[in-house]
């Protein structure tokens, strides 16, 4: 992961540290996302499925999320 | 050669603020926003840990930053004790310490600090003139449009932030869907802790389709 904020538009290969899911896209610019500190109250996977439902049901999902 | 921070340490923003109910909004504008610019934000709720003093998890925690926003607004008496809160000088004077008086990388740390109004820290706090101050007015689009702003002054000049409106627009969206979000995790809003709100906002971020305009 380089150092700075914003990523390279190209990127190689998702490596062990680096999967394709640490980053969002905003205007074709690919912005990290780092590893959150700290425990959550209900499990990381719950919160993901959560956050899919209501995009879909908002129509607000992101093409092959 | 240079020294450079570690690129998950470079990242990380020490959020210096008061952690109450009146806050929030403010908290959770500024987070979202650091998350947005692709930073991390790091604050003393990440850690529940009972056993480990609070004064060493925030000199951790300091440690670990290489950028720190302190916001010294909360100068009111407190309505119980008629007493001010100093936590937040407190660790400002910690995190200005470490830059000037820590070694090698701690050296290379940038402040930030905000207030209501970009000069009243002249009548309490006056020694720190010359650190970057700006003023947040209690309006998260302020707040998030300053803290974009800062965060695009540590980055490269060829590297260019998404602006604080798309930011601040972007956070409305996110907003509207956070009832129906903690309605799906079955959360209550003030149960709702700082890891909580951080994947929330990285999840929202990573799957939605961002609209730029």
């Amino acid at each position: 992961m380089p150092h700075d904020a914003a990523m390279p538009a190209k990127t190689t290969r998702p490596t062990a540290r680096q999967s394709s899911r640490d980053y969002f896209v905003f205007d074709g610019q690919k912005i990290p996302l780092w590893p959150i500190r700290g425990k959550t109250s209900v499990p990381p996977a719950r919160i993901r499925r959560a956050v899919r439902t209501v995009l879909k049901a908002n129509n607000m999902l992101r093409e092959g999320a | 050669m240079k020294k450079r921070w570690p690129a998950a340490l470079g990242q990380n923003v020490f959020i210096n603020c008061p952690f109450d109910d009146e806050y929030l909004p403010m908290l959770r504008a500024a987070s979202f926003a650091i998350v947005f610019c692709g930073f991390r934000p790091r604050c003393a709720l990440e850690v529940v840990d009972a056993g480990e003093l609070r004064m060493t998890k925030i000199l951790r925690l300091i440690q670990d930053c290489r950028l720190g926003m302190h916001d010294i607004s909360r100068t009111a008496l407190d309505e119980t004790n008629q007493l001010p809160r100093f936590n937040m000088p407190l660790e400002l004077g910690i995190f200005i310490g470490a830059s000037h008086f820590g070694s090698g990388l701690q050296r290379k740390k940038k402040t930030l600090v905000v207030d209501v109004e970009r000069f009243r820290y002249q009548k309490f706090i006056s020694d720190i003139a010359g650190q970057d101050i700006k003023a947040h007015h209690n309006d998260p689009a302020r707040f998030v449009a300053v803290i974009r702003d800062w965060l695009q002054c540590s980055m490269p000049p060829d590297k260019r932030l998404p602006g604080g409106r798309a930011i601040f627009r972007s956070y409305r969206s996110f907003q509207s869907q956070v009832p129906a979000l903690l309605n799906q995790i079955e959360l209550h809003e003030s149960e709702v802790s700082f890891p909580d709100w951080l994947h929330l906002v990285q999840e929202w971020l990573r799957d939605t389709q961002i609209r730029s305009s």
